[in-house]
């Protein structure tokens, strides 16, 4: 029997438009700072780092050269994975386990506000023979996605404005959010046409933020003050990120990510079992798309999600809410998880919320995608 | 409980400038290989670790993505390792630790690199890798600051061009014994010496070329590591990242590779390195590289590290062989496969099986190291037959 692995500490920077008086390093060593803090324990005390970042991103070549100072890293192991946040958890999980490490820290970060093409950047992520000459504009995979997601389900663009409403006003409460805001179905529905049929508030907006989970083994967490978090589960997979290979309809990754995170957690039945579930909802659409895959509502019945049926999906406000940090976005989540579980949500706690689902999508064009279970019990 | 780790198949593409094989297709032969000699199937493998180091090169964001189909990584747990040139180590290293917590019973580990389509040449990528402000605006790049270190290492040390120059004839006959080398040659120190400069005291010969070129290794548990013929364990891993501020440090000598080796050795219970490793691959992109970084690794007392060389030490046939593969500077640096290159040989090193490569001391413990980033990143493994 393995010895279960808790987190010991979270923090994150609330997430903003911009940090205008912030650069990118003083942002990263507050939130830092911020986590040992809350986790009772020293830079000194932590055996092992991991970062989530991209090159482009970062707009600088290695970007993982520019991190050890800030985060309490220099002259220790550190590792870098190119990946959404969430993978910075896996990459913990499995280091203690393998006993390489005891204590490690996972940071993502994002200065999303520094880079002024964007879309280019995500067309850099295109193949640059058969598919950068097709993208006029970046988010036309994921429109093409939505296209055949709803026609498989009967989704109609009201439903995903209705997505779209329901996670920035929930994001209202939140004080870690960028973009809470009450909208009517006709604002969203008449917002400017990005990629047909996504509108501008379909696609969450861009933030800056740091996200910052520490990690430690249970007989290491239960001489801390504060209140342990446990990993129960992780699992992640990828599926092709080629226009001509991939499912449009389905999210396979987040369909196998749950097997493999639902098995590990030994989770059967994960709508009942299940208190609340932070997935990704980086286009509106991809929140019920998810949660179909996730099995969090029945097959082709992703609408569930908006009429009540189901567990609190992104109480946080979702990344619409949120904000979308690059990199660092499932580890925002993570930490919001971490919030949930400890009863520190404030006007959005989930009542009686033992175990929760946080699920990251790398974003397009890919197909990969990482899932944690986290509870407090 | 951890779980023990051993590699059961390696496999690489030839070094090359200007591959003609894409990207896809070097992840894709080196893949095949490494499973062919495993004697195994996709079918067997868990997850997949692909490590690859700028971006820039292949001028493709998300290059992990690029690649999942090649690697075998189709509806597989994936991830793409990247920490500049240390990742040819942290690759494999990750790639241990997926087995070794039991998350996976068999890892696929594969490292590529694609410099040649960055034109005019891959070096000019290197500058965007300083800080934006204070560094880059100098036109710096790779060169330039190894030829600091380069320099402040022989002062300290007091240490001949003539001695570093020795390490890159070796390492380039060595080379002349691998299949897969980009450039093998047989120079004397003379040409070496006499080689245009390219910052001094770097001439063309003392630094390694820019390739394409990928390699990659089966990792496994015990249980089905029973059924293979040979299989070589992961007794140590350790990696160590240094501050950024790299004018603030001590460019003589690299703590970083200690700490990392220390972790290592502690992890496969080494006391004595120069006494117990028997063959190293130490990172040598530079001819001083090689020796600097076995002081680092503990395998040359501090400042002595010309002796390794000068005393005939460093040989195939002396008694701490370093690079046998023929190192960068003779089989040729693609980043991250470079790294990973070096793993491979000492896997096969460690079996026998390095045929015309193989070392006369039948070693049985073996170091390999691979470093990167503003001279501050290093990842060592342990490896035992």
């Amino acid at each position: 029997m393995h010895e279960r692995i808790a987190i010991i500490g979270a923090a994150m920077s609330p997430l903003r438009a911009t940090y205008p008086e912030l650069s990118y390093k003083e942002l990263m060593f507050a939130t830092v700072s911020k986590a040992l803090l809350d986790a009772g324990i020293g830079k000194d005390d932590v055996d092992s780092l991991v970062t989530c970042s991209d090159d482009l991103w970062e707009g600088r070549s290695i970007g993982d050269e520019f991190v050890p100072d800030q985060i309490g890293g220099a002259l220790k192991p550190n590792n870098r994975i190119n990946a959404d946040g969430v993978y910075g958890v896996f990459q913990a999980f499995m280091q203690i386990r393998a006993k390489v490490a005891t204590i490690v820290t996972v940071v993502a970060h994002s200065k999303s506000s520094d880079l002024i093409t964007k879309n280019r950047i995500l067309n850099y992520a295109l193949d640059p023979v058969i598919e950068r000459p097709l993208a006029q504009h970046p988010y036309f995979i994921p429109a093409l996605e939505a296209t055949r997601y709803m026609y498989e389900t009967g989704i109609t663009p009201a439903d995903l404005a209705r997505v779209v409403i329901k996670n920035r006003q929930a994001a209202l409460k939140n004080p870690y959010a960028a973009y809470g805001a009450k909208l009517t179905p006709e604002t969203v529905q008449n917002s400017p046409t990005i990629s047909s049929p996504l509108t501008e508030l379909d696609a969450a907006y861009y933030a800056d933020g740091v996200a910052v989970v520490i990690l430690a083994p249970e007989s290491v967490a239960k001489n801390l003050k504060t209140k342990p978090v446990y990993v129960l589960g992780i699992g992640w997979d990828s599926e092709s990120a080629h226009l001509g290979a991939r499912n449009w309809g389905r999210a396979d990754y987040a369909y196998k990510a749950g097997i493999r995170v639902y098995e590990m957690a030994g989770i059967k039945n994960p709508a009942q079992e299940l208190d609340f579930a932070e997935i990704d909802d980086r286009f509106s659409y991809k929140e019920l798309m998810h949660a179909e895959a996730l099995r969090l509502v029945p097959e082709g019945q992703g609408k569930k999600v908006l009429t009540g049926e189901t567990m609190p999906i992104n109480p946080s406000g979702g990344y619409l809410g949120l904000g979308y940090a690059p990199n660092a976005a499932g580890l925002t989540r993570v930490v919001e998880a971490v919030f949930q579980l400890r009863g520190e949500a404030g006007s959005r706690q989930v009542k009686n919320a033992t175990k929760g689902l946080v699920f990251g999508w790398y974003g397009p064009p890919s197909a990969s995608g990482g899932a944690v279970i986290l509870g407090n019990e | 409980m951890s779980y023990e780790v051993a590699v059961v198949g390696v496999g690489q593409t030839k070094f090359e400038y200007q591959s003609k094989k894409t990207t896809q297709e070097l992840v894709f032969e080196a893949a095949k290989k490494a499973l062919d000699d495993a004697g195994m199937t996709l079918e067997e493998i868990d997850t997949v670790v692909y490590g690859s180091a700028p971006d820039g090169f292949d001028g493709i964001n998300m290059k992990g993505e690029h690649v999942i189909d090649a690697a075998g990584a189709l509806g597989k747990p994936f991830e793409r390792v990247f920490v500049g040139g240390a990742t040819g180590a942290l690759a494999p290293i990750t790639g241990y630790y997926h087995v070794a917590s039991g998350l996976s019973r068999a890892t696929l580990v594969i490292c590529q690199e694609k410099m040649s389509p960055c034109k005019p040449k891959p070096q000019g990528l290197f500058n965007t890798i300083f800080d934006e402000f204070t560094d880059r605006p100098m036109g710096i790049n790779l060169i330039y600051i190894f030829a600091l270190e380069m320099n402040r290492y022989m002062t300290v040390n007091k240490i001949k061009l003539e001695t570093l120059a020795k390490v890159s004839v070796k390492n380039k006959k060595n080379a002349m014994d691998n299949p897969y080398a980009q450039l093998p040659m047989e120079i004397t120190v003379e040409d070496v010496l006499n080689a245009p400069v390219m910052a001094y005291p770097v001439t063309k010969y003392h630094i390694s070329p820019s390739s394409d070129g990928a390699a990659a290794a089966v990792f496994v548990n015990k249980n089905i590591a029973k059924y293979k013929e040979k299989p070589v364990w992961i007794a140590g891993v350790g990696w160590c990242l240094d501050s950024t501020y790299w004018t603030n440090r001590d460019l003589a000598y690299p703590k970083y590779v200690e700490y990392a080796a220390r972790q290592a050795y502690n992890m496969a219970g080494i006391k004595n390195p120069q006494k117990e490793i028997q063959v190293a691959e130490p990172y040598d992109p530079f001819s001083y590289k090689e020796l600097q970084h076995a002081e680092g690794l503990l395998l040359a007392n501090r400042g002595e590290g010309w002796k390794l060389i000068e005393e005939g030490i460093a040989y195939r046939d002396g008694k701490l062989p370093l690079s046998p593969s023929g190192g960068l500077l003779g089989v040729g640096n693609p980043i991250a496969a470079a790294g990973m290159m070096k793993f491979n040989e000492i896997v096969l090193q460690l079996r026998g099986d390095a045929g015309k490569r193989q070392v006369k001391n039948n070693p049985k413990v073996g170091v390999v190291q691979a470093w990167g980033g503003l001279m501050q990143f290093t990842g060592v493994l342990v490896l035992k037959a």
